[in-house]
């Protein structure tokens, strides 16, 4: 006797073009953010790049 | 009648004469800098500037100088440094013996510089000095304009590159994107780092040095500067016997970057009295050193000269909100260009169902 096994995809999301779009800008702005303006662990090693691209300001 | 006449004319050019010759001298007031103002990189190059006075006839003509120098304002763009942005960069006076005096200053961005300056004729008892603004205008370095036309090349690519991936497949966001994202959450909410290291340097004000002949007395107000305003710097020559005030001492004030021992400032100061003060903006938020060298001045007693360096703190501040906000839109708007583009042609490229 054989038995027949359903696999369903579970979990599938569809996000229109739209939504897909805001969320890549999204990351990167929190990207761009982390490495250009935040005040973290971060600042000291990106000191220099910010200071080397004329328009990101620092203190 | 006619001699009475002929006598009120005589008295009023007699008069017109005298006010003319007691009307202050006009001075002629120049700056120069060692290089041309199109070869000084802000924030990398210190240039000496030379301020020449002279009159009418262009002889140099001994002065004592009010100096107040004030940062640019940023354009469309913001600067490195938004707080420094048309604030005072300097103030104080300072004297032109032979006509000219020469600073050392490393300006800290792009953009057109205001320096005031007052002028009066060393020895005359002129009141009113005369008054002049002179402007300079310092260009971006080239490298950091090469730079940010890659930075935005960059995102312009990923902005092509995902409206591609999007308009093709209408595929969802990865896995990799999502731990790019929880990474950059997780250092946004680390704790906040100071910027420089600032543990192996004493801040101790006021300072005060003696080598037996003269005593030196150095305050600052405030105690730790700050970018953006300005720090009163104040200090006294002394007799360390009598506590007498040394007169005509001379005054050579430098300030250096403690991190990268740039020079950022140089100066001689005028002390007649003994006491000299100068107001000064460090501009970066970083500590410096404070070096102030006695030597004996023209007029003044002999002594042997003392150097004493201090460590300056200063305290940065984040840039304001709005700047960075305005910013990020115009980086996010490259990128959504960027993506419009890549979305039209993935989707002439999708692939038919």
């Amino acid at each position: 006797m054989r038995k027949t096994i359903h696999l369903h995809r579970a979990g599938h999301l569809h996000l229109t073009p739209f939504v897909q779009a805001a969320l890549v800008l999204a990351i990167a702005g929190v990207v761009l953010y982390t490495v250009l303006f935040s005040n973290t662990g971060l600042h000291d090693a990106l000191h220099g790049l910010r200071h080397s691209l004329g328009i990101i300001p620092c203190h | 009648m006619a001699r009475w006449a002929v006598r009120v004319l005589a008295i009023c050019l007699a008069l017109v004469a005298s006010t003319a010759a007691a009307a202050p001298e006009e001075l002629q007031i120049r700056l120069t800098t060692a290089v041309p103002f199109a070869e000084i990189r802000p924030d990398r190059d210190a240039a000496a500037f030379t301020l020449t006075v002279t009159d009418a006839a262009g002889r140099l003509v001994p002065a004592r100088l009010h100096l107040a120098l004030q940062a640019p304002r940023s354009g469309w763009f913001s600067t490195d440094f938004p707080l420094v942005e048309a604030t005072d960069l300097f103030a104080g006076e300072v004297l032109a013996p032979d006509g000219r005096y020469t600073f050392t200053y490393l300006p800290p961005m792009r953009g057109q510089y205001r320096l005031q300056v007052e002028a009066w004729p060393l020895g005359a008892t002129a009141a009113e000095p005369t008054r002049g603004t002179l402007t300079f205008t310092l260009r971006e370095t080239p490298d950091e304009w090469r730079n940010l036309a890659l930075l935005l090349s960059g995102l312009l690519v990923v902005g092509v590159v995902s409206g591609f991936i999007i308009g093709r497949s209408a595929r969802a966001l990865g896995p990799g994107a999502g731990a790019l994202l929880a990474l950059c959450l997780w250092l946004l909410a680390a704790a906040p780092a100071r910027a420089h290291e600032r543990d192996d340097l004493a801040f101790d004000f006021p300072a005060a040095e003696s080598n037996g002949e003269i005593a030196v007395r150095l305050e600052l107000t405030p105690h730790t500067s700050a970018t953006g305003r300005l720090t009163e710097i104040q200090g006294a020559v002394t007799d360390p016997h009598s506590g007498q005030p040394v007169p005509n001492a001379q005054i050579t004030l430098a300030m250096i970057h403690a991190e990268d021992g740039i020079q950022v400032f140089r100066t001689l100061l005028p002390a007649p009295g003994g006491e000299f003060n100068w107001r000064h903006q460090f501009w970066d938020g970083a500590p410096h050193y404070l070096e102030i060298q006695v030597t004996p001045g023209p007029g003044g007693s002999a002594f042997t000269p003392l150097t004493r360096r201090v460590a300056v703190d200063v305290e940065g501040a984040a840039p304001p909100a709005a700047v960075k906000v305005k910013l990020m839109a115009w980086l996010l708007g490259v990128m959504t260009l960027g993506m419009l583009g890549g979305y039209r042609w993935g989707l002439r490229q999708r692939p038919p169902r």
